[in-house]
């Protein structure tokens, strides 16, 4: 079950977070747990884009613009991705007050 | 393809294929010449795997060969969980070293980051390549007392137990702690950078702090070695308490002179040798970096480096230190010829001798107080045994 996106919502790295870009990927790590989550080049790019954005609805249009895949299937990768994470304590989301997008 | 140097002659398939791959940091086409070999050698992947993760060089090596198709996918995807974890593990020292830094920062003692440590910092763009099994830290002498308490007060505790307190600050050259964790923090204090009395009396570590350089971890104000300091010290590291072995460090040195290859002072390396009595070490290592690694060492420093004699004082230390399998008595037997003072001597004797009785029953896991006076014969036994004890 994945989460529905809202464009509004702006993804951030929880406090105990760490991020850590390697050469190619990069990774996260719960400094709370110790658990670390490795992500590879797209990943690492797709965080990075979602984590930059000033709400989800941006990074959505700016990875649409990189990638060759349909809206449908970025919004359910993104979804499912987001999820992942959110999972493992890494990142949450939070409302962006501009509500710009 | 290049005609193989005279060296590779002398190193086994294995060795040759990970020196290649390894000088792959240096040279590109060093890894077109690994693949040649492996080919050219039949080596096995699974023997070449089991040798470099010996070597504590999978890290290194996934990230030196992840994009050559030769690799095997299956060891690639090992490799891939070795390296993404030793990122991890690293990274989980480098927010304790901020963490030790500050605090150290806080009370006004300044530190030097050595080894695994500083290398990050200043060679590595990655975290993930080099493998650290523990941080290092040096820290005056005098600061030594400030130093324990702060690291203490952040939960780190002696890995081992002193024979008396105060023997170590006494006679050796670092303290080794550790903060138990999910992850254990090991961590090495150091005042002096050689495990000899030796070197202890002798090396002078003003210069090592007059040349140090700033550097910031995470955040965090800390200093590390100069080049010429930083090559020095990893050379005897490597020759004094490595005996010469393990490619990981000989790597290190390689990386330190490719990376500082245009700033090395090699007129005030020499003079340093001489002066701290480290010409043997730096014998043995300086001409294996360019014949072994390829990376630039002027003839001219090579040659006026074998031309130096190493003081039979020197000698004697070097011989003693590299010697394998030194049994208990003949590493007693050393430290104790290598002090200077008889006074200095019979000090550490009788703390040898007779350590206090919470290391005896902690040693010797001595279950009732009452036994423990019959443990210290049984030292002794055992001391006097170790001196049948073979050095091979």
């Amino acid at each position: 079950m994945t989460t529905m996106l809202d464009g509004n919502q702006k993804v951030v790295l929880m406090e105990n977070t760490l991020m850590q870009q390697l050469e190619y990927d990069s990774v996260l790590l719960n400094l709370e747990t110790e658990q670390y989550f490795g992500l590879d080049e797209v990943g690492t790019y797709m965080l990075q884009v979602m984590l930059d954005a000033p709400n989800l609805h941006k990074a959505y249009e700016l990875l649409l613009a990189e990638y060759e895949v349909t809206p449908q299937r970025l919004e359910a990768d993104m979804a499912r991705f987001l999820d992942e994470l959110m999972e493992h304590g890494l990142i949450t989301v939070t409302q962006d007050d501009d509500g710009a997008g | 393809m290049r005609k193989n140097a005279p060296w590779l002659q002398n190193l086994d398939a294995i060795t040759r294929f990970l020196l290649l791959c390894l000088r792959g940091r240096f040279e590109e086409r060093a890894l077109d010449e690994a693949r040649a070999w492996f080919e050219r050698s039949l080596l096995d992947w699974d023997q070449v795997a089991q040798r470099i993760y010996g070597e504590a060089l999978t890290p290194l090596c996934y990230a030196l060969l992840r994009e050559q198709r030769w690799l095997p996918q299956a060891i690639a995807g090992h490799w891939h969980e070795v390296y993404m974890h030793n990122a991890m593990r690293n990274m989980l020292f480098l927010v304790e070293l901020e963490r030790i830094l500050r605090a150290l920062d806080g009370v006004g003692v300044s530190a030097i980051v050595l080894k695994g440590g500083a290398l990050m910092e200043s060679i590595y763009s990655n975290v993930a390549p080099r493998p650290m099994s523990d941080l290092d830290l040096l820290v005056r002498r005098k600061d030594l007392p400030a130093a324990i308490k702060t690291i203490e007060a952040l939960g780190y505790a002696p890995r081992h137990q002193e024979e008396r307190p105060g023997i170590a600050f006494a006679y050796e050259n670092e303290i080794a702690l550790q903060r138990p964790g999910r992850e254990d923090m090991p961590l090495e204090l150091h005042w002096s950078l050689f495990d000899s009395p030796f070197y202890q009396q002798r090396l002078s570590m003003d210069w090592f702090w007059q040349t140090a350089h700033s550097a910031v971890f995470e955040g965090a104000r800390a200093l590390i070695l100069g080049p010429e300091a930083q090559l020095l010290h990893l050379s005897a590291h490597l020759a004094l308490h490595h005996h010469g072995q393990g490619l990981r460090w000989s790597h290190d040195i390689a990386e330190v002179v490719y990376h500082y290859r245009t700033a090395l002072d090699w007129d005030m390396l020499l003079k340093q040798v001489r002066q701290f009595q480290l010409i043997l070490p730096l014998q043995k290592t300086l001409p294996l970096m360019a014949q072994h690694w390829g990376v630039p060492v002027p003839q001219k420093t090579l040659a006026q480096l074998a031309a130096f004699t190493a003081s039979s004082d020197e000698q004697r230390i070097f011989h003693q230190m590299t010697a394998p399998n030194r049994s208990v008595a003949r590493r007693f037997w050393h430290d104790l010829s290598a002090m200077s003072g008889w006074r200095r001597r019979l000090w550490f004797l009788e703390r040898k001798l007779f350590p206090a009785t919470a290391y005896m029953r902690q040693r010797y896991q001595i279950s009732s107080a009452w036994l423990t006076p019959f443990f210290y014969p049984y030292r002794w036994w055992l001391g006097m045994q170790s001196i049948f004890h073979k050095d091979t």
